[in-house]
């Protein structure tokens, strides 16, 4: 246990001391000595990010409610914390029984975003554990990591002992269990990870192989090392969530979080097939609960977090096939104790404003639509399936119930796109403005306000655009210049991403195992909190760039060809490369598909739940 | 009817803000099915109201809320579903009901009673502890500099807090550590925090203590007519 006295401290020096207290509502109190596996769950970001993370509250519970294992958690400290923690020489702990990470069997860590990735080297170095997987011998924890960014491990490989692919409900308890049964013999940690890389599916070493590359930076092959260690690493997915673990209870934070109520999850997976959507491809397929699991899953977390709000989250919960009895079951049941229902997300269409209005509670005064492209001819490249006349229909339909202040979510950079294109983001948020105001006037009612919002488009692994070159930080600035400059009405609020962060986003998110290097010479030049604007260094990072001799252009910009090796070609996400292939083309070509609860496009998943569902 | 609730704020709870309070006892009445009365209108929430914010960092065994219920329960039955519920850090200690006239808690209960330790930087030095105390107690100025929002900028501005400390005393000295009982001004008239009291007595005095290995409890709350 680290000394509480100078926790004490610390923590009277610091902004928010209760983000590391622990002690929540539903927190487990289990003696950490009596447990046969000790897993220390780590988030590398902020307590309150960590806490609205719907796979934290599963995973807690699912360990916690083995007896042999027990699961406690650490999030990164803020720069004023881990200050403190240095000077005062308090190693990373756990929030539950403020253990040292580095005294536990196994620490977790979640990748859902790839700006983390300093945090997570700052975490390993603030729990005292070597950062390099080759440094760790068996005194130290092993180092895992899962979660969506995962699906590309790479450029993590120099530093993660053990990656789990796809859903964990599974996979992790089948790992604890074979931690145990090393733990009891003689432990060897390469011999530990020899049989979770050859019995578990799902697991991936990265030390069990080693990549070649070509004069031009490309792979030349990936060779396995070791004998019966897979070629090929299957995601995990669980097949029916009906049968899934779920928790019946959630920490509850005392401090303000992003989510500050019940996450009901509905389903996995997303049937719309939307070309630039990561989650949308190494998802699939889409699996559903069904009604009567969902409410009693929401009685039971109802009765024990004492939330207001159960929101609805999946991918795109509008999609729901029962929302409309599963909304009103909830309403009815929890009238009493004024439990509300939210939807985070809205399909551009009257049916989720109409829902929506009989849902909220409170009265939101501002919708968020998500066009995603400025043209038609855009949005089908991108397979946006929705066109102008619903997002007309939308927003007049939301001014008609009152709603006067509409956000609307563009991206720039995405494949063809021409200025014309961007002139379109222009002339619809212009559109959604006259709509507005050519409204007879008892009906203009609020004050009517705009946000027009522009992201750059990262091309992501296992999408169609896969191969697709980002445009470079010029090209984007060049197209924000373009934007302001046809931006001019005081009711439209013109605001766009950092090109600069998207293009790390890029680099990192399509690196391979060389990437290691430049996260490793980042973090010793002090990068942390990198998806924080307020901390992001751009400075730093190309100073990290050139100090580690990598070529930025060949991560980030470069368009590759259709029979190059991708560092991520190794995993069986879903669908096929070829499905990608196809779609891509589909893409350039400006045609779509079709949505696969209308039709199965044949992207190639082994036993798909969803045939014979929905056609 | 309305309820006037004592609790404790202990342990590294201590370190709970004042709106993650609010929301804390919110949640617990849902889970406790306290019928508690909301407000009119568009974002509707629970009639319940605290004290003054207690400094984050000091424990306390004599914190106050008032709620409203829309029925009559017992006072037993409310404290006992509350704390069932509660975290054992947080725990209603006694309740009574009160009426629409009862003055808020933060207009009554003005004046504050602490027990605070700290460590001594310099144990070896002999000192009169008490001596020094009394010492101090006899100026008629202690000036603490207190930062102040005046508009939008924040200025510094110097409050004399000698009118605002009622009591001061050595409530002990061992180990190395020294304990004071103090009760102090804690409302619009005057507010001195545990800290302040702290840096006053090693500014003026031949005390020297290490700040940082403050800990302070709240052990009692007067109202305006508190007379030593």
């Amino acid at each position: 246990m680290i000394n509480i006295k100078n926790l004490d401290k610390a923590l009277k020096k610091v902004e928010k001391p209760a983000r590391y207290i622990g002690l929540e509502e539903n927190s487990h109190n289990k003696d950490i000595n009596h447990a046969k596996v000790k897993f220390a769950f780590a988030f590398p970001d902020v307590y309150e990010v960590g806490m609205s993370h719907l796979g934290l509250h599963i995973l807690y519970n699912l360990i916690n409610d083995q007896q042999d294992f027990v699961c406690e958690r650490t999030f990164a400290p803020w720069f004023d914390m881990e200050y403190q923690m240095r000077d005062k020489n308090i190693e990373l702990y756990t929030l539950e029984s403020k253990e040292e990470v580095r005294n536990f069997d196994i620490v977790g860590f979640t990748l859902q975003y790839e700006l983390s990735y300093t945090n997570l080297l700052n975490m390993l170095d603030l729990a005292k554990i070597p950062i390099l997987s080759k440094d760790r011998d068996e005194t130290f924890p092993i180092v895992i990591a899962g979660g969506p960014c995962a699906f590309n491990p790479e450029p993590l490989a120099d530093f993660i002992d053990l990656f789990l692919i796809g859903e964990g409900e599974e996979a992790t308890l089948e790992l604890l269990e074979l931690y145990k049964k090393h733990k009891e013999g003689d432990f060897n940690k390469k011999e530990f990870l020899y049989d979770a890389a050859t019995k578990i599916e799902g697991i991936y070493v990265p030390s069990f192989y080693e990549i070649f590359y070509n004069k031009d930076n490309t792979i030349s092959k990936r060779v396995v090392l070791e004998s019966k260690v897979p070629e090929i690493i299957k995601k995990r997915r669980v097949r029916d969530l009906d049968k899934m673990y779920c928790p019946e209870r959630m920490l509850v934070p005392y401090i303000e979080t992003v989510h500050d109520r019940i996450s009901l999850e509905l389903f996995r997976g997303c049937t719309h097939g939307c070309r630039f959507c990561e989650a949308g491809f190494i998802y699939r397929p889409i699996r559903e609960k069904s009604v009567d699991t969902l409410l009693c899953q929401a009685e039971k977390l109802v009765d024990s977090t004492g939330y207001d709000t159960i929101s609805l989250s999946s991918l795109s919960s509008c999609d729901y096939t029962q929302l409309d009895l599963l909304i009103h079951s909830l309403l009815d049941k929890f009238e009493d104790k004024k439990v509300g229902v939210s939807l985070p997300s809205l399909r551009l269409d009257s049916i989720s404003i109409d829902i929506l209005k009989e849902i909220e509670r409170v009265r939101k005064t501002s919708l968020t639509f998500a066009p995603e492209a400025g043209s038609q001819r855009l949005r089908d490249v991108i397979n946006k399936g929705v066109n102008e006349s619903d997002l007309e229909m939308a927003v007049s339909y939301a001014f008609k119930e009152g709603y006067s202040k509409i956000k609307l979510y563009f991206m720039m950079g995405l494949p063809t796109e021409t200025e014309d294109d961007l002139i379109g983001i222009r002339d619809l948020s212009y559109k959604v403005k006259d709509m507005f105001f050519n409204r007879p006037k008892e009906e203009k009612v609020g004050n009517f306000q705009l946000t027009t919002s522009v992201s750059c488009f990262v091309p992501k692994p296992f999408t169609p655009f896969q191969w697709h070159g980002q445009d470079s930080i010029e090209k984007f600035y060049d197209k924000i210049d373009l934007l302001k400059k046809t931006f001019k009405d005081p009711k439209i609020k013109f605001n766009y991403h950092d090109p600069r962060v998207s293009y790390m986003e890029a680099i990192i998110s399509r690196g391979d195992r060389r990437i290691s290097n430049l996260l490793l010479k980042a973090w010793e030049y002090g990068c942390k909190f990198d998806g924080w604007s307020s901390a992001f260094n751009f400075d730093i990072w190309q100073k990290a760039i050139n100090d580690s001799g990598i070529d930025p252009h060949f991560y980030a910009n470069r368009t590759r060809d259709f029979d190059e090796i991708l560092p991520w070609d190794f995993i069986n996400a879903g669908p096929t490369k070829k499905t990608l292939i196809r779609e891509y083309n589909k893409a350039l070509d400006g045609n779509i598909t079709p949505d696969c609860r209308e039709v199965c496009n044949g992207c190639g998943i082994d036993n798909c739940e969803m045939r014979g569902v929905f056609n | 009817m309305k309820i006037r609730a004592k609790y404790t704020k202990l342990g590294y709870l201590k370190y709970l803000s004042h709106l993650d309070l609010v929301r804390l006892f919110n949640r617990s009445f849902i889970r406790a099915d306290i019928p508690v009365r909301y407000s009119e209108g568009f974002n509707p929430h629970p009639k319940l109201s605290l004290g003054n914010p207690l400094p984050l960092g000091i424990e306390s065994v004599c914190e106050y809320f008032d709620v409203e219920l829309t029925e009559n329960i017992e006072l037993n039955e409310f404290n006992n579903r509350l704390n069932e519920v509660l975290p054992k850090w947080i725990k209603i200690i006694e309740s009574k009901e009160i009426d629409e006239l009862t003055p808020s808690i933060s207009s009554t209960m003005c004046i504050t009673e602490y027990e605070i330790s700290a460590d001594l930087t310099n144990p070896e030095e002999e000192i009169d502890y008490s001596c020094e105390i009394n010492r101090l107690l006899d100026f008629s100025n202690i000036d603490i500099e207190k930062k102040k929002k005046k508009g939008k900028n924040k200025v510094t501005i110097k409050v004399n807090i000698r009118p605002f400390i009622l009591k001061l005393s050595i409530n002990g000295v061992y180990d190395g550590s020294i304990k004071f009982k103090s009760i102090v001004l804690t409302g619009e008239k005057g507010n001195v925090k545990p800290s302040e009291l702290l840096e006053v007595i090693n500014k003026n005095t031949k005390i020297k203590l290490d700040l940082d290995s403050m800990n302070a409890r709240k052990i009692a709350s007067y109202t305006n007519e508190f007379e030593e």
